[in-house]
């Protein structure tokens, strides 16, 4: 069930409310939160997934890690060897079925390559259903155990309050990747009392995000991948754009994308407020980044810092002289987990690159400083640049395929049909005002949490989310639903 | 404070409320897409256009004693033919995506209207019994008269439905309708692509007429479904089950039919003999089978005529008369319907005018100059 969706919309939102705030007291607030989780997730499992198998997983999941928790801080001071086989045991287990769900069928495809290139015949075709949300909550459960285990966050007091954390609705499927230390204080508020009353402060701010969100998604991104999905679909059936067609299809994604996850972000936060919970931010105007580091500190900041704490700072971070490696290793893995495929390790060892790069430039003065606007100005246009090129790799279906787009770009393009396709005239208009939204106008957060919460801006936001509510008919699903 | 915030969140719901009621109470009565049956602006749909001129007959003392019911496959079977035949006003009433629950809303009308025809040609297809036409129930709601025939939990899902259909761009247009009725495009019968007569039969105008003018069109357009692999767009899948709702309506329609002692010729509908044949191979053709067994049975013993001509041969059709996978041309119409009436597959008649006669010459009443 995705959020801009009549069924979402109409029915499960205002249930859910009614009975959250129905009057009771915090144990029924969590219950009821984790069971709208539940038929949330179950939903889409029983529509697309095992029918309930998937939900089990996620319980199942949930259960091991909440044990293996409790059961750590049982265990004696001296009982080392113990306490780093419950940190393992989870972790592993938790990344055994992240790959098997998510890569298995990658590697049987490599491998299925490599027996062909020796003549050894072909293997029959593997198809796994992808549990949605897998590479979310594994993450979040790996950040739990490893949290406890190093004594950064108290174990969760009941498997109750674990399970909230865990699949609370509005970021079970597609993050924010949230982690229990920045909910821990929150529920120990709502144990004592927080949950007695909405907090309509709260709520409006979530009414902001909510409406800001589904319009970025459903009047924006929407609306760009109707003019883009075709040139990309034909460019990746072996169809050759023109240069100026390739390019408008690239930066349009680049804006789709944005749009999308961000607007879905958006929606996720500002549903977490309706509940009184408050999530972290996710996108903090990465148009607006100067440099590659920049823009992973403002592009999907709880996955970024996910992948800084729990895998390149233990890999040594910037302390062990490997740096580069460590930086390499973690954004190829970051790439990696966007999807299996060569083109994500490839677009997260882009990433790596620039990051690299950038290092050097700044660390020897190669580069202008941000102080002065127009060196600003020119940092950020040469960092989205690099960006853009990024995202021809990360929308492609294969490798070919971006070869065969960058080929377009430069105005070279491959041997193949050409494709003739007509942009509406709104669409250029719209490209730049797209750019100069992310270059210019304040965030969703800038404008949900600084502004006041004038009776025009109310009624501004029901109207625009009653219009986009008239789109939902020509939805396309969330981007970040595949990964 | 917190009156302030409660203020805003108040403002924010009754502004979404207004927004989204008044436009969608526009789009109910400006009806610019014809989802609707609006009062102001009435859907110009085969199903609305087919009842009102039902309704029109009715009061010109004109009603049908021959109605035939069913999908697109039956859209072109000619009521010029079987009144030919019979000597009987026969009016086509069959619907796109029709299925057997739509029908029997259709009979329930019929009835309730005092059309009671004496003999209804009810043709069945094997996707509707399974559930694969299930998405164009919603296009009972631009016709009032028979969605009040189903249950009422049904309605509300399908109006439900409809609503998620609204567009907003369209909503311009929606209010101009409300204040200007929008006249009907003007379109000739050569130009348009299909077309109802006063009777209900549809003219595939676009279709015909190029065949008429460019043979080698249609034989290319014919060829495509002639080979195996593009059968499969017209190939009933594996995994499929009988929608016991549809075979439920299918019965309570024959039953209701002989209740009022009309007589019933229940026809399943061909496909050409290729996909045919394809389709004998399909896991799900054993689904088919099975409940068709049954069906005659149950015909039988109601006393309804049950014709399978899933196979060309059983009305001696001809293959290259098929627009497409199940679609059969007039000329394949007019042997179904001798065959339904006993005579020599390739019997001609009189008075029956051909499609290009009626393109050339549409009847004074038709669905492109009449709401």
């Amino acid at each position: 069930m995705q959020f801009n969706t009549y069924p979402f919309l109409f029915v499960f939102l205002p249930l859910t409310l009614t009975l959250f705030w129905a009057d009771r007291g915090p144990r029924w607030r969590m219950a009821s939160l984790v069971a709208a989780s539940y038929a949330f997730y179950f939903y889409w499992d029983y529509l697309e997934g095992l029918k309930g198998g998937f939900t089990a997983l996620l319980v199942g999941s949930t259960a091991v890690n909440y044990f293996a928790g409790k059961a750590m801080v049982r265990l004696l001071p001296d009982q080392h060897r113990k306490r780093k086989l419950l940190l393992i045991g989870p972790i592993a287990l938790n990344l055994t079925v992240l790959a098997v769900c998510k890569y298995a069928v990658f590697a049987w495809g490599i491998a299925g390559d490599l027996l062909g290139a020796v003549g050894g015949g072909m293997l029959p075709q593997l198809e796994i259903i992808l549990p949605i949300g897998i590479s979310f909550y594994t993450f979040e459960a790996i950040s739990y155990i490893v949290d406890v285990y190093y004594q950064a966050t108290k174990p969760a007091p009941s498997f109750l309050e674990y399970a909230c954390f865990i699949s609370m609705f509005p970021r079970e499927i597609s993050g924010p990747i949230v982690r229990y230390s920045d909910l821990e204080e929150q529920f120990v508020e709502k144990r004592a009392g927080g949950w007695r009353k909405p907090d309509w402060r709260q709520i409006n701010v979530g009414l902001m995000l909510l409406t800001m969100g589904m319009a970025k998604k459903v009047l924006v991104a929407d609306r760009i991948a109707e003019v883009i999905n075709p040139i990309w679909n034909g460019m990746s059936s072996g169809g050759v754009a023109s240069a100026p067609c390739a390019w408008a299809a690239v930066l349009g994604y680049t804006f789709q994308l944005y749009f999308d996850f961000s607007g879905y972000s958006d929606m996720a936060v500002g549903l977490g407020h309706f509940f009184g919970m408050r999530l972290p931010q996710n996108f903090n105007s990465p148009y607006k980044a100067t440099d590659a580091r920049d823009f992973w500190r403002r592009w999907h900041m709880t996955l970024s810092a996910w992948l800084r704490d729990y895998l390149y700072i233990p890999l040594g971070g910037n302390r062990t002289g490997h740096r580069a490696r460590n930086v390499m290793i973690t954004m190829l893995l970051g790439g990696l987990w966007h999807g299996a495929a060569w083109q994500f390790v490839m677009w997260g060892g882009w990433h790596g690159l620039l990051l690299i790069a950038y290092r050097i430039l700044r660390d020897r003065r190669w580069m202008p400083s941000d102080e002065n606007p127009v060196a600003r100005f020119f940092n950020r246009q040469m960092m989205f640049f690099w960006v853009i090129i990024g995202w021809v790799l990360f929308r492609s279906p294969n490798l070919q395929t971006a070869a065969g787009v960058f080929r377009m770009l430069a105005g070279i393009g491959p041997d193949g049909q050409p494709l003739s396709i007509r942009l509406p005239g709104w669409y250029f208009p719209a490209v730049v005002a797209c750019w100069l939204w992310c270059n210019v106008a304040p965030n969703s957060f800038e404008v949900a949490y600084r502004a006041k919460h004038r009776a025009v801006y109310a009624v501004l936001a029901g109207v625009v989310l009653a219009v986009c509510v008239f789109y939902f008919g020509s939805k396309t699903d969330f981007l970040y639903f595949q990964f | 404070m917190k009156a302030s915030s409660q203020r805003f969140a108040r403002l924010f719901f009754l502004s979404f409320a207004f927004v989204w009621l008044g436009v969608a109470t526009v789009h109910i009565l400006g009806n610019p897409d014809g989802l609707f049956s609006s009062p102001i602006v009435p859907s110009h749909g085969d199903r609305s256009w087919k009842t009102r001129r039902l309704l029109a007959l009715r009061s010109e003392g004109n009603s049908p004693q021959i109605v035939i019911l069913g999908s697109s496959r039956l859209m072109q079977m000619s009521p010029y033919q079987i009144q030919a035949i019979t000597g009987r006003r026969t009016f086509n009433y069959a619907v796109q995506g029709a299925t057997p629950l739509e029908m029997l809303a259709e009979l329930k009308f019929l009835l309730r209207s005092d059309i009671k025809p004496e003999l209804l040609i009810i043709g069945l297809d094997d996707r509707a019994m399974l559930g694969m036409y299930n998405h164009w129930l919603g296009r009972m709601v631009s016709d009032h008269h028979i969605l009040r025939e189903l249950p009422q939990s049904l309605q509300i899902r399908l109006w439900g439905k409809a609503i998620t259909q609204i567009r907003f761009s369209s909503t311009p247009r929606a209010l101009r309708n409300l204040f200007v009725k929008p006249g009907l495009p003007p379109v000739s019968p050569r130009k348009a692509q299909a077309f109802l007569c006063d009777n209900g039969y549809r003219v595939r105008s676009n279709l015909s007429w190029s065949r008429q003018v460019r043979p080698g069109e249609f034989d290319r357009r014919r060829s495509q479904f002639a080979q195996p692999n593009a059968l499969m767009a017209v190939n009933l899948p594996g995994q499929v089950a009988l929608d016991e709702y549809q075979v439920q309506s299918l019965y309570k329609l024959l039953k209701l039919a002989r209740q009022h002692d009309i007589r019933v010729k229940l026809v399943v509908t061909p496909t050409r003999t290729a996909t045919g044949t394809a389709v004998q191979a399909d896991p799900a053709k054993v689904l088919i089978d099975q409940f068709l067994r049954g069906l005659r049975s149950r015909c039988r013993k109601l006393g309804v005529e049950y014709y399978d001509l899933r196979l060309i041969e059983s009305f001696a059709g001809d293959v290259r008369e098929f627009w497409d996978g199940v679609h059969p041309t007039p000329a394949n119409h007019a042997r179904i319907v001798n065959c339904l009436f006993g005579l020599q597959p390739d019997t001609r008649h009189r008075k029956v005018p051909s499609e290009v006669s009626l393109i050339r010459r549409p009847p004074l009443v038709n669905s492109l100059n009449t709401w």
